[in-house]
């Protein structure tokens, strides 16, 4: 492949860190939703790939600090999310679900 | 190689991070890396993030033939930002220096993570659409 130059492959990491803003902002969009819906296995590997990335996104040339920001946004985004899913295992669910299915936002759309 | 001092002034507590690849730099992890190779594998970020990335096609593959959690709760914000970055990043891990094996695995398990979420998008937006 023919080289390119070092500001192409920093605006193509910035479009990477920009699509990558989508996993956090996906991730806040729903934090209204019910406990019930949160993928826990998805929720967690994306914290752990995050945890991995923010270090990634300096030790590479050209290093891309947008790309930083974004995975410490996500990482606090997975987390409240993890945290939130916790307290809904945790809490009695018998009396919470049947309620919480029938008002969800997401369900009364369809 | 290492572009020292490219971030901003208010980034400069991590300046020492900056083209440094190492996870752990100190005496006892030097000598582990040298005794275990593996580990010294791990401790190069260039390696072990792209590695560690396949959890996010690995999770929601063995989710779709477990069915747990079944197709209309598929989390269709989170899969399609995971569909796009998929498509933007397999790009984008061919343009970064070093070019190594870990960019090579990059770029190959970002397009195992397009595949996958894409394939949740289409089973759930599927599913929908035969309800209406």
């Amino acid at each position: 492949m023919a080289a390119k130059s070092a500001s192409y492959i920093k605006g193509v990491g910035m479009v990477g860190a920009f699509a990558n803003w989508m996993i956090p902002v996906a991730a806040f969009a729903s934090i209204t939703d019910d406990p019930s819906r949160i993928n826990p296995g998805m929720t967690s590997a994306l914290a752990v790939y995050s945890l991995f990335f923010m270090r990634w996104s300096l030790a590479i040339s050209p290093p891309n600090p947008a790309l930083f920001a974004c995975h410490v946004a996500n990482e606090a985004a997975q987390l409240t999310q993890l945290f939130r899913y916790g307290k809904y295992a945790m809490s009695d669910k018998t009396e919470a679900t049947p309620a919480a299915v029938a008002a969800a936002p997401s369900e009364q759309k369809k | 190689m290492a572009a020292i001092s490219q971030l901003p002034s208010f980034l400069r507590f991590l300046r020492p991070l900056e083209g440094n690849a190492k996870l752990f730099s100190n005496a006892a992890a030097l000598a582990l890396e040298k005794r275990v190779p593996l580990f010294a594998k791990f401790n190069d970020v260039t390696y072990s993030a792209p590695a560690a990335k396949w959890i996010l096609s690995i999770v929601p593959l063995i989710q779709a033939f477990s069915g747990n959690p079944p197709v209309e709760k598929i989390d269709l914000k989170q899969s399609s930002s995971l569909l796009f970055t998929g498509m933007v990043w397999a790009y984008y891990a061919t343009l970064i220096t070093p070019q190594n094996a870990g960019s090579r695995a990059l770029c190959i398990c970002n397009m195992a993570m397009a595949s996958v979420h894409g394939y949740n998008v289409a089973r759930r937006a599927r599913h929908d659409l035969n309800k209406q």
